[in-house]
């Protein structure tokens, strides 16, 4: 009960300095994203437009880490709500007969992966990357292609390549028509392995594909 | 006398960590797998063992794998290519257990002008591409039938360690 309320207690304090900072951070940069693409767009200088662009990549990045940080804390408050006292027992106190598990860390291959915080990484990953614009962009023109031909309905909401990693953000109109398309990803030029991420209540698809010749990085969650 | 007790010292450490990575292999026959969504009419047929594409156009063939709840560390499949004008393509995957999220190996193809059967190594994922409590599985594009015979997926592999 003390462990719960200790939990709850720093889910809330993190919250809110969370949502504090955000706020500050969104305060201290008057440009918000819609004048910043308004003036990214208007704008003849390419450096401003670079700027604006690395500026909002930051800020991307922050929400995506404090949206899946605060999952992350949502998640652990629901699994101390719902467990009972009687799962706490000691090892001491397990069956005899029970079989050994031959990991070194059988609570973590047990526990269910958060993919909202492995998707929040790859975003990192990509963002840090610089830009090989003679790879990205060929490959990003590419990866509409593959869209276009595989799934004429699907709205790309984001196709961006750096150096080393692309990100590839589609929207499908029905279920079936995600689950067709999440099947074609493998045929070039996603071929190179990768990660999905779906969002069912949208029918969002977010895939990350390293280069070819390279290998998707690993991430942590 | 001390370089054979060394070599032995040696060769035991390997045959024991060969013995404790504790990998499985299972092995299926093609006509585990079943057509995934596709527009158009289905198009699987179930032969004794196979699982052959009969449509005039490329289908996916979605091959699963029983659960035992360890990490892809191989995986292979051996079809059996009809098409000269078109080839197979096949990867690995590992979803979570709700199948929103996973990782996927890279696609290996038979050369399009292939014929014949072939085993294609598809290699497998890292430990932080583990996702625990999913499934696994692998998904092949079946090139279209050209003949009385449809291309097929003869059978398929999933190493776990």
């Amino acid at each position: 009960m003390e462990a719960k309320r200790a939990i709850v207690g720093a889910t809330t304090t993190t919250a809110v300095l969370v949502v504090a900072m955000f706020g500050y951070s969104r305060w201290t940069q008057p440009a918000p994203r819609h004048a910043a693409r308004a003036m990214a767009a208007s704008s003849s200088a390419p450096a401003d437009a670079a700027r604006l662009r690395a500026e909002l990549s930051v800020m991307r990045q922050e929400v995506q880490l404090v949206r899946a940080q605060l999952a992350g804390l949502q998640d652990r408050v629901g699994s101390v709500e719902k467990t009972p006292a009687t799962e706490a027992r000691p090892v001491a106190d397990a069956a005899p007969d029970e079989p050994a598990i031959a990991s070194p860390n059988p609570a973590r291959d047990n526990e269910p992966r958060d993919l909202n915080l492995i998707e929040a990484q790859y975003m990192s990953l990509l963002d840090a990357e610089p830009v090989d614009a003679a790879w990205a962009v060929p490959e990003q023109r590419a990866i509409r292609d593959f869209v276009a031909r595989t799934a004429p309905d699907a709205q790309i909401e984001e196709v961006e390549c750096r150096s080393n990693l692309c990100r590839l953000r589609v929207r499908l109109p029905s279920e079936t028509a995600l689950s067709n398309f999440r099947y074609q990803i493998g045929q070039p030029p996603l071929d190179h392995g990768g990660f999905f991420h779906i969002d069912p209540e949208s029918h969002t698809l977010s895939y990350f594909s390293p280069r070819a010749g390279s290998k998707l990085p690993d991430v942590e969650d | 006398m001390k370089v054979w007790t060394l070599l032995l010292g040696v060769g035991a450490c390997t045959f024991l960590v060969g013995v404790s990575a504790d990998a499985a292999t299972t092995n299926y026959p093609g006509s585990y797998c079943q057509q995934l969504i596709t527009p158009g009419a289905v198009s699987i047929l179930y032969d004794i063992g196979l699982a052959r594409n009969m449509a005039g156009s490329t289908k996916f063939f979605g091959c699963p794998g029983v659960q035992q709840g360890k990490r892809i560390v191989k995986a292979t499949v051996t079809v059996r290519d009809l098409n000269f004008s078109g080839g197979f393509s096949c990867y690995a995957v590992n979803s979570d257990a709700s199948g929103i999220g996973g990782f996927q190996t890279p696609s290996v193809t038979t050369s399009a002008p292939a014929f014949g059967v072939f085993t294609l190594n598809l290699g497998g994922l890292t430990p932080a591409q583990f996702l625990p409590l999913g499934s696994k599985s692998v998904v092949c594009s079946v090139p279209p039938n050209v003949s009385i015979d449809g291309s097929a997926v003869s059978t398929y592999s999933i190493e776990e360690e």
